[in-house]
């Protein structure tokens, strides 16, 4: 009992600090382009869903706004895109287009999951923290775990209202659903594997 | 047994070294329990509405006799498709104009104007209104799983041949078109089961303009409430639904047709008032329709 306790405190001293780093950061891989911090495989993924996020809820919301411009989609039988952005459902409240609801959230998200956001989070192997930086941190991990858990509350009720309500399916709204699962996923994974750890201190 | 103890407490630490590998092995496990469980519930809440709409009915008409799917694809496309010839024939036919409210802000839904319609699968004046409504609709969008049913039988013109507009889609990229089918069609004690709730905007748009001074005080908050934009209403339908009695549904598209028949001169000249009222609030287009000769007809009485 008494070594497993020294163990537990091993964990959480400079060893453990060290190798926490490691695991937080398989940040040591390159991204690739010279003007994108490296953050590892995760961090960029979620970046590169939530800008295909963005780019089809920009498309979505032109085709709200814009009646010249039709989605390309099918406009028959179950897979219909028209008859679910038409639909009384495709407002909230009846003022608020769900497509803009949709452009706002993945700007927002766009930002939190860029890499930059990230390297917030996790600085380079040998990096350091300064106390101010880890209460942000903090902020950065729990503003992107809610954000992704609200978006996937969101997303399941628009998929309830177009299997159940519309019955209809709009294949451009699903694949921003599909690419939201997605993010929400890969965020729960990452937040379960690192919440807690302990994040290099800087002592300065 | 000198000698057993030092062999124990090399078995002991070896435990305990197995124990620390062991254990970020467990951590990990451990912190992967709520990840995998949050993604399972999501994934299972999406199944679950998945099954529950396979299992569950599809929106149809409650009781009583409908059209089978492929009738209603049949007679949906005759409804959509009446020649231009025909409806440029019969004009303005034999029908009741519709109304024009005067300096009343366009009702729009997102970028389009707005068709609203309130009604009820029992009401036989409904009943006639939608013929005229899918021809004129038709003309500007698409509609899809249209059901074809017929009006209370307890009523006056029992059994009125038709089609509802519960469930339905309709997409079009001039306007778009929100029924509401209020009640159904099949009394269950003294009253009809309702169907579809209206919102609160819904409501209130029918509160305000089938009443005076809009309609008569006679009509007031009657159906069918057929409202083209907040610019042109109707209440009630604009002929009489007795000329359909009797008829199937496909008796009756292909009356409506054929520019000679009676059906026709009513069904279609009401669907050219329709026509002619949407055209207003699209301002004209698409031009095709809103330049042909049976439109522009019925656009003389709005």
């Amino acid at each position: 009992m008494a070594d497993r306790k020294a163990s537990t405190s091993r964990r959480s001293g400079p060893q453990s600090a060290r190798s926490s780093q490691q695991a937080a950061a398989p940040a040591a891989t390159k991204s690739g382009f010279g003007f994108l911090p490296s953050v590892g495989i995760l961090p960029l993924a979620t970046w590169l869903l939530s800008l295909y996020g963005l780019g089809a809820s920009i498309y979505l919301t032109i085709a709200h706004y814009d009646t010249h411009v039709l989605l390309v989609c099918s406009d028959k039988g179950v897979i219909n895109c028209a008859e679910v952005t038409t639909s009384s459902q495709s407002m909230v409240f009846g003022v608020l287009p769900v497509a803009v609801l949709g452009l706002a959230f993945y700007v927002f998200i766009v930002a939190i999951n860029s890499p930059w956001a990230w390297r917030l989070q996790r600085p380079a192997a040998g990096g350091q923290l300064s106390a101010w930086s880890g209460n942000l941190t903090t902020s950065i991990m729990w503003a992107r775990l809610i954000s992704v858990v609200v978006g996937m509350g969101f997303v399941l009720y628009l998929i309830y209202a177009e299997v159940i309500q519309i019955g209809a399916i709009c294949l451009w709204c699903t694949s921003v659903h599909v690419a939201t699962f997605l993010i929400f996923a890969l965020i729960v994974f990452d937040s379960s594997f690192n919440w807690g750890k302990p994040q290099p201190t800087g002592r300065g | 047994m000198g000698e057993a103890e030092p062999v124990e407490r090399m078995n002991a630490r070896e435990g305990i070294g197995a124990l620390q590998a062991d254990e970020p092995r467990v951590e990990q496990r451990r912190r992967l329990v709520p990840a995998v469980a949050s993604v399972l519930v999501v994934v299972a809440i999406v199944i679950a509405l998945i099954v529950v709409k396979t299992l569950g009915s599809s929106p149809s008409p409650s009781a009583g006799a409908s059209a089978t799917t492929s009738q209603a694809s049949s007679v949906t496309s005759q409804l959509t498709g009446v020649p231009a010839r025909t409806l440029d024939l019969v004009g303005k036919g034999q029908t009741v104009p519709l109304r024009a409210t005067s300096g009343q802000k366009l009702l729009t839904f997102g970028a389009k104007p707005q068709v609203l319609y309130m009604g009820a699968e029992y009401c036989p004046y409904c009943a006639a209104e939608r013929w005229a409504m899918v021809v004129a609709l038709g003309r500007f969008g698409n509609f899809s799983n249209l059901q074809f049913i017929h009006s209370a039988s307890t009523d006056v013109y029992p059994s009125t041949p038709t089609l509802t507009f519960y469930g339905s889609g309709y997409t079009s990229k001039y306007v778009a078109f929100k029924p509401v089918e209020m009640y159904g069609r099949v009394a269950r004690g003294t009253s009809y089961p309702k169907l579809e709730i209206p919102t609160s905007a819904e409501t209130a748009i029918m509160a305000k303009y089938d009443a005076p001074p809009f309609v008569p005080s006679a009509d007031r908050g009657g159906f069918p409430f057929l409202d083209i934009g907040n610019q042109y209403l109707t209440v009630g339908s604009q002929f009489s639904p007795g000329i359909l009695a009797k008829l199937t549904w496909s008796e009756v598209a292909a009356a409506i047709r054929n520019p000679a028949s009676p059906i026709a001169k009513q069904v279609d000249g009401a669907a050219n008032s329709i026509t002619a009222a949407i055209c207003k609030i699209t301002k004209g287009a698409p031009a095709a329709v809103c330049s042909s000769a049976g439109v522009k007809a019925a656009a003389g009485d709005l």
